[in-house]
């Protein structure tokens, strides 16, 4: 008996003395973080963007002694924008890299084409920034969206007629002028409900991917009497569609999305002005908290150029969140408690940058937008409203469809 | 001396597929490799693997026309989509099981190379390079438009490949039918071009008016060519669609047959072994470069972007060197690696 006692001793100490299993990618001195970036491929400006963010994200971060006494690393992958070598880079980093968080991706079809897999392997993504609804709906416990989202701008562009500038449906015509993919129909799907809700007559003119010709859907849009018109795509393409109304005499108010918020959206001069546009964050020329920090940090990283990029703080943002979650989860860092930290932070402070906000079964972190104004001689876009949400919310909305 | 395809000594020494003996020995310690790869390599180059047997399967369906038969086609990846999508739709809307989903994605596609395949019945050269051109343009603008089939660019999520004993619902399952494709597939090629019909390709390919004088029906062989090239693209694609679980516009495009045409240029053109080995070093190639620049792309992610380029300059040059350097593809040094040790001491 004095023996059984003795070994069921040894085993228990033995027991407690064995070192707890750790969490993948996680050391006692590191955390392994891994991106997909497309750093060769359509979208290599983006890819530049992001991994001069990380790297002064990470930069900083460890020059305070890291996160709980570890450092942070990155492991950067080349997707090329290309769904195929973005699943191999998935997996390589995954399986090789063994990293225990995947951060600030983008791309639809890349993102799209992994997203089976980050709920398989259980590798919180955080966050992505594709502009396609299928990265929050349905939610994925392990992916978090943040980025705008042009059905509710569109929803908000609606309102904004209807409440703010008090034109009803006999004095005001919409239309939305989009790039014919998801992203593009995502606007039509928005103004549509926002426009049978107050029962505005609709007009779409969608343009094919590429185009830099929009002759036809000016035409269309102008003989169908637009008075508003929202449009969806991008910055270049925006001021070619405001050269091309100028050019045949149809003088609406145009409603850009956030892509528009842009310097090439100035490539239009003075016919850019007075327009309207959709942003969820804070603009450099407001001198925000956020902002200063911003400009601190990339000019002593060398990074000044980045600056003038106005969706920077849309990574900030994020990967600030992501970093306030890793602290707090504290030493006994897991995939499980970091997303149920995620969950947990309100009103994470942007420095005046904008929101960003998760929940339980709540994976889209954008809710809140203002609308901007153009103004062209200063090259500059200033708020016309306070933060505000579209009447009609998501997931709420999904039933009038 | 040893027997080899150069040296043979009877028809039935002529007929073999592999004559040697070292070539038996060869390729039996390759399946071995093969078949046990997913116990030692690891998801990812489990992964990797599946992504040359795909491309090993497209790339001898393609050869089969322009290697064998002189058929350049641009739009081998439509014939892809087109099977991936055939699969995709019966496989989630009519609940078509994996073992029916297969061949009838490449029924699909054959179909298609037939509507292809007739009106180009009497082109050539760069004439019939536009009309396939066209058709992978058009079937582009088909999948991205064809909302309530194709759910446009939000693409399609396929089930995990079953049969009634087994779902391969891990990479690791999935790889061992992509193996057995790839094998299957490469055995009925090499039949084919050894046959008759093979022959009749060759035929065509070097010059079709000896080839009509002679009795080869040139309309029923073209035809042929592209039927089967399509079918093998179509099963191609349906395979890759139950690899990655959900197919999208973005995985059918130009730029995709561009690299298959790339391969057998690369592996050797009117080669089996050659389609191989092109499929291979065209999708491992990116996948070398990163091993290299990957690191580096971590380490100093303020040079990312610009390791990125470097990555895609060092890929075109290779090509081009290759090209340069080696216009018989990698099955002429293969010849010429094995002709070395076969003929030691002599040099010729």
């Amino acid at each position: 008996m004095k023996r059984i006692f003795v070994l069921a001793g040894i085993l228990l100490c033995l027991t407690v003395a064995a070192p707890a299993a750790s969490e993948v990618g996680v050391t006692d001195d590191t955390i392994s973080l891994g991106t997909f970036q497309d750093l060769s491929g359509p979208g290599a400006y983006l890819g530049k963007i992001c991994t001069t963010a990380l790297n002064v994200w990470i930069d900083n971060i460890n020059r305070q002694g890291g996160i709980h006494g570890r450092k942070l690393e990155l492991a950067v992958e080349d997707n090329k924008y290309d769904p195929e070598l973005t699943k191999v880079a998935f997996t390589k980093l995954v399986d090789r890299h063994k990293v225990f968080a995947i951060v600030l991706v983008y791309g639809s079809g890349p993102c799209t084409a992994v997203k089976d897999d980050i709920t398989e392997k259980k590798v919180p993504t955080f966050p992505t920034m594709a502009s396609v609804e299928s990265m929050y709906d349905p939610p994925s416990r392990y992916l978090f969206w943040y980025a705008c989202n042009d059905e509710d701008n569109a929803i908000m562009m609606v309102d904004y007629i209807k409440a703010d500038l008090n034109l009803g449906p006999d004095k005001a015509v919409i239309g939305v002028c989009y790039q014919d993919d998801e992203w593009g129909k995502s606007a039509l799907e928005g103004a549509r409900l926002a426009a049978d809700q107050y029962g505005y007559k609709l007009v779409e003119a969608p343009y094919k991917k590429g185009s830099k010709n929009l002759n036809p859907q000016v035409m269309k849009l102008k003989a169908r009497g637009v008075t508003h018109c929202f449009y969806a795509g991008y910055a270049p393409v925006y001021a070619v569609l405001l050269k091309e109304a100028n050019k045949v005499g149809w003088k609406p108010k145009f409603f850009g999305d956030y892509v528009t918020v842009d310097p090439r959206t100035f490539a239009a001069e003075d016919l850019a002005d007075g327009h309207y546009h959709f942003f969820n964050l804070g603009l450099r020329n407001e001198n925000t908290e956020g902002w200063k920090e911003l400009e601190e940090l990339f000019s002593a990283a060398g990074a000044e150029k980045m600056l003038d990029v106005p969706l920077l703080p849309l990574l900030w943002n994020s990967m600030g969140m992501f970093e306030t979650a890793l602290r707090k989860v504290g030493t006994d860092l897991t995939r499980e408690k970091l997303i149920d930290t995620i969950e947990s932070i309100d009103n994470f402070d942007t420095g005046g940058n904008g929101y960003i906000d998760y929940g339980p079964g709540m994976r889209k972190g954008t809710h809140q937008y203002r609308i901007l104004k153009c103004n062209a001689e200063k090259k500059i876009f200033e708020p016309v409203t306070g933060w505000r949400e579209p009447s009609l919310k998501w997931p709420e909305r999904e039933k009038l469809k | 001396m040893s027997v080899n395809r150069y040296c043979v000594r009877t028809y039935k020494q002529d007929r073999r597929i592999f004559p040697s003996p070292m070539a038996r020995l060869g390729l039996g310690v390759l399946g071995i490799l093969l078949i046990s790869l997913p116990f030692w390599a690891g998801a990812y180059w489990v992964h990797v693997a599946c992504v040359c047997g795909v491309a090993v399967v497209t790339t001898l369906g393609l050869n089969l026309l322009t290697g064998y038969t002189g058929l350049i086609s641009l739009g081998h990846a439509a014939f892809m989509g087109i099977g991936a999508y055939t699969a995709a739709v019966l496989a989630i809307k009519a609940g078509f099981p994996f073992l029916l989903a297969l061949p009838a994605a490449g029924a699909m596609a054959a179909l298609a190379g037939v509507v292809v395949g007739i009106p180009t019945l009497r082109l050539k050269g760069l004439y019939l390079v536009i009309t396939t051109l066209a058709f992978q343009f058009i079937v582009e603008h088909i999948i991205f438009h064809w909302d309530s089939v194709t759910n446009a660019d939000t693409g399609l999520d396929l089930p995990a490949a079953a049969l009634p004993f087994i779902t391969f619902d891990s990479k690791e399952k999935f790889y061992y039918v992509i193996l057995v494709m790839v094998v299957f597939t490469a055995f009925c090629a090499k039949n084919l071009v050894m046959s008759r019909t093979g022959r009749a390709f060759v035929a065509i390919r070097d010059r079709d008016i000896a080839a009509e004088i002679i009795g080869i029906p040139l309309a029923r062989y073209k035809l042929l060519s592209f039927v089967i090239s399509a079918f093998i693209a179509g099963v191609a694609g349906a395979l890759y669609a139950y690899l990655v679980g959900h197919i999208g516009p973005d995985l059918y495009t130009f730029e995709k047959s561009i690299r298959y045409v790339a391969m057998i240029i690369v592996g050797g053109m009117a080669s089996i072994l050659g389609s191989i080995l092109g499929a291979c070093f065209i999708t491992l190639l990116p996948v070398g470069i990163s091993e290299v620049f990957g690191p580096l792309a971590s380490a100093y992610p303020a040079l990312a972007t610009r390791i990125g380029a470097v990555n895609v300059t060092v890929y075109g040059l290779v090509i081009v060197l290759f090209l340069l350097l080696e216009p018989a593809g990698l099955f002429g040094i293969w010849i010429r690696v094995k002709r070395y040790f076969t003929q030691w001491p002599f040099t010729y």
